[in-house]
């Protein structure tokens, strides 16, 4: 399982849950998947969103990726993210809407 | 989209190996892995992929009785409580990959269990007031006490607790009195706190949770 098919798996289901249920949604991989792609047993993904409702239907929509990849999901909402500080403090990579390129750059 | 159990297995010995906790992982059926190690004897290790655990799943490795381990990969997932009581009763240790990870480096794996419920389940047994404690399945325990009603608590290892957590806790695991959150460095955001006050269960770190069971 590739760094590569990994992004590109969540990212078409970030694509598909968009079109199905939202655009207000930003996706992150954090942890040992940012760090070593390669080798991480499991895939830290976080996804931002503006309600507990919202986070309810996420975890539906997702519950086929999560038992394709071995995925630890982290759903918080926008005040969460802002009180915890997240995102800057465990070095969060934004993979949607927009893909930053250096987590593929740690891929072969 | 999804893959094969035998390429999730192939999968698996792959990151034992790239993780160099395994010297060989040799497939030896779609579930199965043999495992070589550098201090100790090899392995069997059975691959499961559920996103609920149950008798079911584990039998058949159960009933073969050669493996020491049973792995499951997805990690947003449940093991019931009959699995785990089976398990423990052969004695066969389970967890995710991570667990399987851990267990290579001991040399007796079927004893293995994760750092964290072996934590947990010590406090409650070194606890005056705890009488016994029973697994309703992988992160709910009920706690039997000593003149006073059955406390239950989910067991949550995480660095943020988020109203979600909460939220799946109750619709994956069930009911629960309580909440123990037992990362020693966790914190509670004022989602989680809204949330678990919403379904009245209170939310304790360890020494609190200790506390708690002191009390009716």
């Amino acid at each position: 399982m590739s760094p590569n098919y990994v992004i590109d798996l969540i990212r078409s289901e970030a694509e598909r849950i968009a079109t199905a249920i939202g655009k207000d949604f930003i996706w992150y991989i954090f942890g040992s998947f940012s760090r070593e792609p390669k080798i991480a047993a499991d895939i830290d993904l976080l996804i931002i969103c503006h309600s507990h409702r919202q986070t309810q239907e996420l975890r539906t929509a997702l519950s086929g990726l999560c038992l394709e990849l071995p995925i630890h999901l982290l759903l918080m909402t926008t005040e969460e993210a802002i009180e915890t500080q997240f995102v800057s403090s465990q070095k969060c990579y934004e993979i949607f809407p927009t893909l930053r390129a250096s987590i593929l750059d740690k891929a072969p | 989209m999804a893959r094969s159990l035998e390429d999730t297995t192939k999968w698996v010995a792959g990151i034992l190996l790239d993780r160099k906790v395994a010297t060989e992982a040799e497939l030896i059926g779609p579930q199965l892995i043999r495992v070589s190690r550098p201090k100790f004897a090899p392995f069997l290790a059975a691959i499961v992929n559920s996103s609920r655990v149950a008798i079911h799943d584990v039998q058949p490795f159960v009933d073969a009785g050669d493996a020491e381990i049973i792995a499951n990969v997805p990690k947003e997932s449940v093991w019931t409580g009959d699995a785990i009581r089976l398990l423990e009763e052969q004695p066969m240790a389970f967890g995710g990959i991570r667990d399987l990870m851990s267990a290579s480096a001991d040399e007796d794996v079927r004893t293995y269990v994760r750092s964290e419920y072996r934590f947990v389940e010590r406090g409650l047994r070194q606890h005056d007031k705890v009488e016994s404690f029973d697994r309703e399945n992988e992160r709910v325990y009920v706690v039997h006490r000593h003149s006073m009603k059955p406390l239950s608590f989910v067991l949550i290892n995480e660095y943020e607790l988020t109203g979600d957590h909460i939220r799946t806790a109750r619709d994956r695991y069930g009911a629960f009195d309580t909440v123990l959150l037992n990362n020693p460095n966790g914190t509670i955001t004022a989602g989680a706190e809204s949330v678990a006050k919403a379904m009245k269960v209170p939310v304790f770190k360890w020494g609190q949770f200790l506390g708690r069971l002191n009390s009716p």
